[in-house]
């Protein structure tokens, strides 16, 4: 008998009796007036900037003084380039990325990211700087609305970020820019 | 090698009054923040209830989820493997490793493969392993273990980290700015996750629904491994499995609220798909699990998240220190897992607890901790391991205190020692009176005062 078979067949052997799965009831769970409000009070809070951007040329005007900056930036908000298929040897100097983000979540700061819209999944670990750029209208109130909007079975890797990378690994002191990127912004356009 | 006791190591850690009340403040400061976090959220005690309740479903079928996770993970392209306990878990992992061109390894949290044993297993074989979560790199580069599950090196200052890092690292001698200290490991670990080809995780959340796996981490750690090599191999009891991604939104409301404070960690990532050239590989572990399944009044500590909230607000624990807990999970919860996989080398642990129930009272998943403490301790005095001086202690106790006669007799005799003759009681034998200071005692019993004050 294999491994595969002899751990099934104990599990079988020693599981408790049927116990009934109860699912949430949403309906009593925090919902924000305000979701906008708490998620900019929730970003501040976990280490995170928040900027209101006027309008999409505001955005545009953004993008090309980071370009002039001469740092190695990578922006993903009007679809992909060549950065697919870089390596992280070939990432390892970027500065700014730029992301669409699908959903932000109030209670915790938290924003969807996909795959589809990173191109190359290293991307919002290495940068040194990640924005990720969210509609105020794709704000929920809490974690159990986002995973109800989210469709999983599309995308191939999906993770929710809240605020920069971050350690307190030595003596509980907050360090901000443990492996990922030292600050996280998010335009709200 | 003989293991020290609890008993023992925990007398060696508070041998430093002062850093043991640093250590003992630091994870309280932690325990506020996990109850400021809990209060933020008006429906927590019901989100705890949920939590407990799906876990308890998901054991009920267990086997069956297991099935479905293996079936979905598959038909995404992810190879599925089982292992029936630590050896064989090892030995898989060094196969998928040994037929990769690049061998360099690191590994993000994952206390699965603390519990078996890989880095030692791996580096004997010559694959040296790096751990690159911070407190894990620290505990790796002086060869220790985490003394927490959450925070692996809690139990150092960060001078000790400075001379550690001055010593492996090359860092300034002497400077022992955090910030400074991060940076230095950042841009070591740098160079080992671009240069990896394999990067091993452990799962928070395996998805049964979906073939998902979910891995949280505010370091970014696990995803700098993951999406640079080119196999990503996670490894997961059989326990971390949840019905359907939805359930996530209960247990990531919950776990880094429990175990920090924080809403949430910095990154919740879902694997769900290899990308283009890449292979995932999870590694799915029984060790003791099943049989953990069957024992009907252990059971419940299998829906364990790992958020370390009972560590946090453990007195014993606390003040003690993770080393002083001769197993791989430390505190409360690690001492009702443990007597599973050894009862006799883990018999003292059950006892290291004051039985407050604090633990339970903070538990996500609301596992009756300090219940099962107290029903482990049955289980080990009924084995015989509770160890022949208190069994002589108890003996003697039970005799004297079954004679009424024999105990008011005992009880004058006492009183009267304890009045004229203080080192007759006070001596270094007596195993009680080490750390405490005898009460003075009175003239007479409650029961003469008690006839007394009837006689008026």
């Amino acid at each position: 008998m294999n491994s595969r078979e002899k751990i099934l067949r104990a599990i079988a052997m020693n599981k408790p009796a049927h116990e009934e799965l109860s699912l949430p009831d949403l309906s009593c769970t925090l919902h924000y007036e305000d979701v906008c409000r708490q998620f900019i009070g929730m970003m501040e809070r976990i280490g995170g900037e928040v900027v209101y951007v006027g309008s999409r040329e505001c955005l545009a005007e953004d993008l090309e003084r980071e370009r002039a900056s001469g740092r190695l930036m990578i922006n993903r908000l009007q679809g992909g380039g060549e950065e697919r298929s870089m390596t992280a040897e070939e990432l390892k100097g970027l500065e700014t990325c730029y992301l669409p983000g699908r959903l932000g979540v109030a209670e915790n700061g938290a924003i969807w990211v996909e795959e589809e819209d990173m191109g190359n999944r290293l991307l919002p670990f290495i940068c040194n700087r990640l924005i990720l750029v969210l509609s105020p209208d794709k704000i929920v109130s809490n974690m159990h609305q986002a995973y109800r909007e989210i469709a999983m079975q599309d995308t191939g890797f999906g993770v929710f970020i809240a605020g920069p990378s971050r350690t307190a690994d030595i003596e509980q002191n907050l360090v901000i820019g443990a492996h990922g990127p030292a600050r996280m912004t998010v335009y709200l356009v | 090698m003989k293991i020290k006791s609890h008993e023992a190591a925990a007398r060696a850690f508070i041998s430093d009054g002062a850093r043991t009340g640093w250590h003992d403040q630091t994870l309280w400061l932690v325990r506020h923040k996990r109850d400021d976090a809990a209060r933020s959220i008006p429906e927590w005690e019901q989100l705890r209830e949920w939590a407990s309740g799906i876990k308890s479903h998901t054991l009920s079928h267990l086997d069956d989820y297991l099935r479905m996770f293996e079936e979905r993970a598959q038909a995404k392209g992810i190879h599925v493997h089982w292992a029936w306990d630590a050896q064989e878990h090892n030995r898989i992992i060094y196969e998928i490793i040994s037929s990769q061109r690049n061998q360099r390894v690191v590994k993000s949290k994952s206390m699965l493969t603390e519990e078996c044993g890989l880095n030692s297993y791996l580096s004997a074989r010559g694959i040296p392993v790096v751990d690159t979560d911070l407190g894990e790199y620290i505990v790796q580069l002086r060869q220790e273990h985490p003394s927490h599950i959450v925070m692996p090196a809690i139990h150092l200052k960060k001078e000790d980290i400075s001379d550690t890092f001055h010593e492996h690292l090359g860092t300034e001698w002497g400077n022992s700015d955090p910030q400074y200290m991060t940076s230095s490991a950042r841009t070591q670990l740098r160079d080992h996750f671009i240069s990896a080809g394999v990067a091993i995780t452990g799962v928070n959340f395996a998805i049964a629904e979906s073939g998902n796996l979910v891995v949280c981490t505010n370091e970014g750690n696990a995803d700098m491994g993951v999406h640079s090599a080119s196999v990503h191999i996670a490894c997961m009891g059989i326990e971390k499995l949840l019905p359907q991604d939805r359930h996530l939104g209960t247990f990531l409301r919950l776990l880094a609220r429990s175990a920090t404070g924080q809403a949430i960690t910095s990154y919740s990532s879902h694997y769900m798909r290899p990308r283009a050239g890449q292979e995932i590989h999870v590694v799915i572990v029984d060790n003791g699990r099943s049989r953990q399944l069957g024992r009907e009044d252990f059971r419940g500590s299998l829906k364990c998240i790992r958020c370390a909230a009972c560590f946090n607000t453990c007195p014993v624990y606390r003040r003690s220190g993770g080393h002083s807990y001769h197993s791989v999970i430390a505190g409360p919860i690690g001492s009702i897992l443990s007597p599973n996989v050894d009862l006799r080398a883990h018999s003292d642990l059950p006892f290291a607890s004051t039985l407050c129930g604090s633990c339970t009272h903070v538990c996500p998943v609301k596992i009756d901790i300090h219940g099962q403490l107290w029903k482990w301790r049955q289980e080990i005095t009924e084995a015989g391991h509770d160890g022949r001086a208190k069994r002589l202690g108890v003996g003697m106790m039970s005799w004297v205190l079954s004679r009424p006669g024999v105990y008011r007799v005992a009880g004058r005799v006492g009183r009267w020692m304890m009045r004229y003759l203080p080192w007759m009681v006070n001596h270094r034998w007596n195993l009680w009176s080490r750390q405490r200071e005898l009460p003075v005692a009175p003239a007479r019993s409650f029961r003469d005062w008690f006839k007394a004050r009837r006689r008026i």
